[in-house]
């Protein structure tokens, strides 16, 4: 035997049954790596292709978001709020415009309401497209993403047509939004409610119910009901781990309580549910969640269409027919602290505003559901192969601007 | 429980926590430092409270002094609190609650990094957003952003053209004066 050979075989370690165990291996996962989603770097320590850790590295986007909020006032913030998760500007402008409403203790008038439920609920709707999109391309199926892409970009021309962007809006201001709906804005919303209704289902046959895609997923990361809390997930990642908690429904904000729609929740392992292959709290939970709330968002859609109808049959001045509060131009803003949160499409938005009754506030602070995501990542990945590892990070839905700020 | 109940409840015990009236938002409760950790451990573990979900934690800078904010929330009860611990500013030192909610971990790394903010027992205390070696705690009213960093210069756009926008405002003073008087709209004095 060669003397190389002969040396690497006496260096090899064994384990206590005598197996040979091969040498760990520090991996570096990124910035730039595309199944990512954006600029995270991951530390993985490998055993063969068994992940011994996954450590994420943060803060490469880190654009000091909150600190900017100390230097500008409550309105001139607003379009920051855009840049923390560019997927869903919207919910992000209302969960901001929540936080000092609050505070400053500003009513709605209820077509203010209905516009920023509906922009909130067809954001919800693109956001869980680019999801469930990516998620499957990450996992080898090209085609799923571009379906969903291309059902995004319809909900991108009513955006452009109410706020002239499309991507990051700044359409709602404190007190209600921007513009009124532009003419043809509810038949529009209803077509494509319709549309995108059996295009779901259409989708659903394409992937949700596809084997592979159930085999890649099913028994991977899983995270119980009790972790789940502890760990801080919220939104669908809280959901698939089996807790029935959503904030629009448990603790409502805006016009939520007048609405009808079911919280979705992750049912691994019942034979009659939609994951009867897996274990509750997998991957494939979380993922089937998503699917299940965009069909949830387009009835929410479906009847804020009924009851702008409704409003557009009062006359031009009612009270109910503005789309602004009536306020001072000055914002006065009393010495408090407040925190609010709202149900984004990754989940629980805190927004921790304190003032000291200047025109400025004196603290933002900004709480996302992908931060406690990855908090949580080491622990999820623990033991999983480095392919289930990108699998994790799809059906987290991890959006790095969002972590970083 | 409502807020009140939850205070008479927590002041029988620490007769030291207080709850400010306030004037607009939430209604908070104040703690001791020193007993921090063991009143947030009796929120967490009694079962009338059972606060079984940490919603956030932020530092926060006032000036005079750092506040640490636990919003916290019980999924079983389904009430909320919203406590605050007050740190002096020189050498702040709170305990980790990273043993009760292990959500804490990058909440206390971060309220680490920008205020220096130090958390007793954290497994893992160091940088999370800024780099390892950054010097200084960011988030603090009084911090000064460095002039570099590993001689990357740090100027910004609107300082490094300060000159340049000054003369371009004046020249376009004088324009416009030099157009009203041309329209004979100029200001008589």
């Amino acid at each position: 035997m060669p003397m190389v050979a002969q040396n690497l075989l006496e260096t090899d370690i064994k384990d206590e049954k005598g197996r040979v165990q091969s040498e760990e291996m520090v991996l570096s996962m990124g910035p730039h790596h595309p199944s990512t989603h954006g600029v995270l770097r991951l530390e993985v320590v490998t055993d063969g292709e068994v992940v011994v850790a996954a450590r994420p590295d943060i803060g490469y986007l880190h654009r000091a978001i909150e600190k900017i909020g100390e230097y500008v006032d409550y309105r001139q913030f607003m379009p920051y709020t855009d840049r923390v998760d560019y997927l869903c500007s919207m919910n992000s402008n209302h969960a901001y415009a929540l936080g000092v409403e609050k505070l400053a203790n500003i009513k709605l008038p209820l077509r203010a309401e209905l516009m920023r439920v509906m922009v909130a609920e067809l954001n919800r709707i693109s956001s869980h497209m680019i999801c469930v999109g990516a998620l499957a391309m990450d996992m080898g199926a090209y085609t799923p993403f571009l379906h969903g892409i291309c059902h995004r970009e319809l909900v991108n021309d009513i955006f452009e047509e109410v706020c002239g962007a499309r991507l990051t809006y700044n359409y709602m201001t404190i007190g209600g939004v921007s513009y009124d709906a532009p003419p043809g804005f509810i038949d529009k919303c209803e077509k494509f409610a319709d549309y995108l209704w059996p295009k779901m289902v259409e989708f659903n046959e394409l992937i949700t119910g596809n084997s592979i895609f159930q085999e890649r997923l099913c028994h991977v990361g899983i995270v119980s009901r009790e972790q789940a809390i502890n760990w801080g997930l919220v939104g669908p990642n809280l959901r698939g781990s089996g807790v029935k908690w959503d904030v629009r429904k448990d603790d409502p904000y805006s016009i939520y309580p007048l609405l009808k729609f079911d919280i979705p929740i992750g049912d691994g392992g019942d034979p009659n549910g939609t994951n009867p292959r897996g274990t509750l709290g997998d991957c494939y939970d979380r993922y089937v969640v998503r699917v299940k709330e965009v069909f949830e968002s387009i009835k929410i859609v479906k009847q804020l269409c009924a009851m702008m109808r409704e409003n557009e049959k009062l006359p031009a001045d009612h009270p109910d027919r503005l789309y602004q509060a009536r306020l001072p131009g000055r914002l006065r803003v009393k010495r408090g602290e407040v925190y609010v949160r709202s149900e984004n499409p990754r989940g629980e938005t805190g927004y921790h505003v304190i003032s000291d009754g200047t025109d400025k506030p004196l603290r933002l602070k900004i709480r996302t559901g992908s931060y406690t995501a990855l908090n949580c990542f080491e622990e999820v990945t623990r033991g999983l192969l480095i392919g289930d590892v990108i699998a994790v990070i799809g059906c987290f839905d991890i959006v790095l601007p969002e972590v970083d700020r | 429980m409502d807020f009140d109940a939850i205070v008479s409840k927590l002041k029988a015990k620490w007769p030291t926590v207080e709850a400010p009236k306030v004037e607009a938002g939430d209604r908070f409760v104040m703690l001791p430092t020193k007993e921090s950790f063991e009143i947030l451990k009796y929120l967490k573990e009694d079962p009338e409270l059972y606060f079984d979900s940490l919603m956030s934690l932020a530092g926060a800078d006032t000036g005079r002094e750092l506040w640490v904010i636990y919003p916290l929330h019980s999924f079983k009860h389904l009430h909320k609190l919203y406590v605050k611990v007050v740190l002096p500013r020189e050498n702040p030192e709170v305990d980790s609650v990273v043993s009760l909610w292990m959500v804490a971990n990058f909440f206390e790394r971060e309220a680490y990094d920008l205020y220096g903010i130090v958390f007793k027992n954290h497994p893992d205390l160091r940088r999370i957003i800024n780099p390892p070696d950054w010097v200084g705690w960011p988030g603090r009213k009084d911090y000064e952003f460095p002039a570099d960093y590993h001689g990357i210069p740090t100027v910004r756009a609107d300082q490094f053209f300060a000159d340049e926008v000054e003369r371009g405002i004046a020249e376009r003073e004088l324009q416009e004066k030099q157009l009203l008087e041309k329209l004979g709209l100029a200001e008589k004095k």
